[in-house]
C-alpha cells in the first residue's frame, strides 16, 4: 500500500499531471489523474493559481489550466524542496 | 552585574574562528530554506530561513564584538577606558543573547506548524522580557536555548522515528550537540573550561549540519 502523500507531493503530482498533457489540461482529467477528491482539487488548484504555478483559461467547452515557469522550476527542483522538506522536518 | 563568560586567552582568537564558522553554516541554511520558499512558496520556508537568518546574525555579532575586544586587548586599551571596554563586551553581547533567542524561538514556532501570529509573539516576547529583566542574563539565556534546543530535538527525535535514515540522525546529533553545548555554557561563568567545551560541541553540530547541507545540494 503506498504512503499517505504529503502537500508538496500532490503539488508535484498535480503539475505533473497538466505538464504531462503539453501544459493544458481539464479540470476531470486533473481529478482523474492526482487521486483527489473535488474539494481538495478545488482548494489545491486555488492555491497553485495564487502562488502562479499554473494558470486558468476559460473558454466555451469551460476551464482549462497551464504550466507556468514557476511551475516548471518547481517540478524540475522538487527533489532540492523535498531532501531541504525531510532534513528539517518542515512537512 | 553577574559575569557572562570566562574565556581562557589562548582561545580567545580560535573561538572567533568558531563563531565566524557557525555564522556561514547558519547563514548557508538560511539561503537554501529562502531558496526553497521561491521554488515552492510554502511560508514555513520563509519563516525557518528568517530563524537561521537572526541566528546567523547573532554569531557575526558575537564575533565582530569578540574581534573588536582582541583588537583592543592587542593595542593595551589605549582607546578605551576599561569600564567603556567591559560595557561594549557586555552588550555585544546582549545583542548576540537577543537575535540567537529570536532565531530559536523562530525555528520552534515553525515546527508547531501553528497559523497564529499570537503564539509566535508570545514565545518571542516570554523569551525576550525574561532575558532583557533577568539580574543573570547569560544564565538565563543559556537555560532558555536549552529548553528551546530539547523542543527541537524532540521535533528532529520524530523525523528520525518517521524516516528512519541516517540523513535525519545527522541533524538530530547536530541539535542533540547544540543542545549539550548550551547546557555547558550554563556552567561557563564559573570555568573557563566549559567555554572551551561549549565552543567544540557547537562545531560538531554545525559541521553536521554542513554535512547535512552537502547531501542536499549535491
Amino acid at each position: 500500500m503506498n504512503k499517505k502523500r504529503n502537500k508538496l507531493e500532490i503539488i508535484r503530482d498535480i503539475l505533473q499531471v497538466i505538464n504531462n498533457r503539453n501544459g493544458k489540461i481539464k479540470p476531470t482529467h486533473i481529478l482523474y489523474k492526482s487521486n483527489l477528491s473535488h474539494q481538495m482539487m478545488e482548494e489545491y488548484l486555488k492555491e497553485l493559481i495564487s502562488k502562479e504555478f499554473i494558470i486558468e483559461s476559460r473558454n466555451k467547452t469551460g476551464k482549462t489550466y497551464s504550466i507556468t515557469e514557476k511551475g516548471h522550476e518547481y517540478i524540475k527542483k522538487y527533489s532540492l524542496i523535498a531532501e531541504f522538506t525531510e532534513s528539517f522536518g518542515l512537512e | 552585574m553577574a559575569s557572562l563568560y570566562y574565556i581562557p586567552n589562548w582561545f580567545f582568537t580560535t573561538s572567533i574562528i568558531f563563531e565566524i564558522i557557525f555564522a556561514v553554516v547558519t547563514g548557508l541554511v538560511a539561503v537554501l530554506s529562502f531558496k526553497v520558499y521561491n521554488l515552492s512558496r510554502q511560508k514555513e520556508f520563509r519563516l525557518f530561513g528568517l530563524g537561521f537568518t537572526f541566528i546567523s546574525l547573532s554569531y557575526i555579532i558575537w564575533s565582530l564584538i569578540n574581534l573588536f575586544l582582541l583588537d583592543q586587548l592587542s593595542d593595551a586599551l589605549k582607546v578605551l577606558s576599561f569600564n567603556e571596554f567591559v560595557s561594549l563586551g557586555a552588550l555585544g553581547i546582549y545583542f548576540y543573547m537577543l537575535l540567537f533567542i529570536v532565531g530559536l524561538a523562530t525555528l520552534n514556532y515553525t515546527t508547531l506548524k501553528e497559523n497564529s501570529k499570537s503564539i509566535y509573539i508570545i514565545i518571542l516576547l516570554i523569551s525576550l522580557v525574561g532575558i532583557i529583566t533577568s539580574f543573570n542574563k547569560g544564565f538565563t539565556f543559556q537555560i532558555l536555548s536549552s529548553i528551546f534546543l530539547a523542543f527541537l530535538l524532540i521535533h528532529f527525535a520524530s523525523q528520525v522515528k518517521r524516516n528512519k535514515n541516517v540523513k535525519s540522525l545527522l541533524v538530530f546529533f547536530a541539535f542533540l550537540s547544540l543542545l549539550v553545548s548550551h547546557v555547558i555554557f550554563i556552567f561557563s561563568t564559573s570555568q573557563y573550561m566549559y567555554y572551551v567545551m561549549g565552543h567544540i560541541f557547537e562545531l560538531v553540530a554545525y559541521i553536521l549540519i554542513l554535512a547535512r547541507l552537502y547531501i542536499i545540494i549535491k
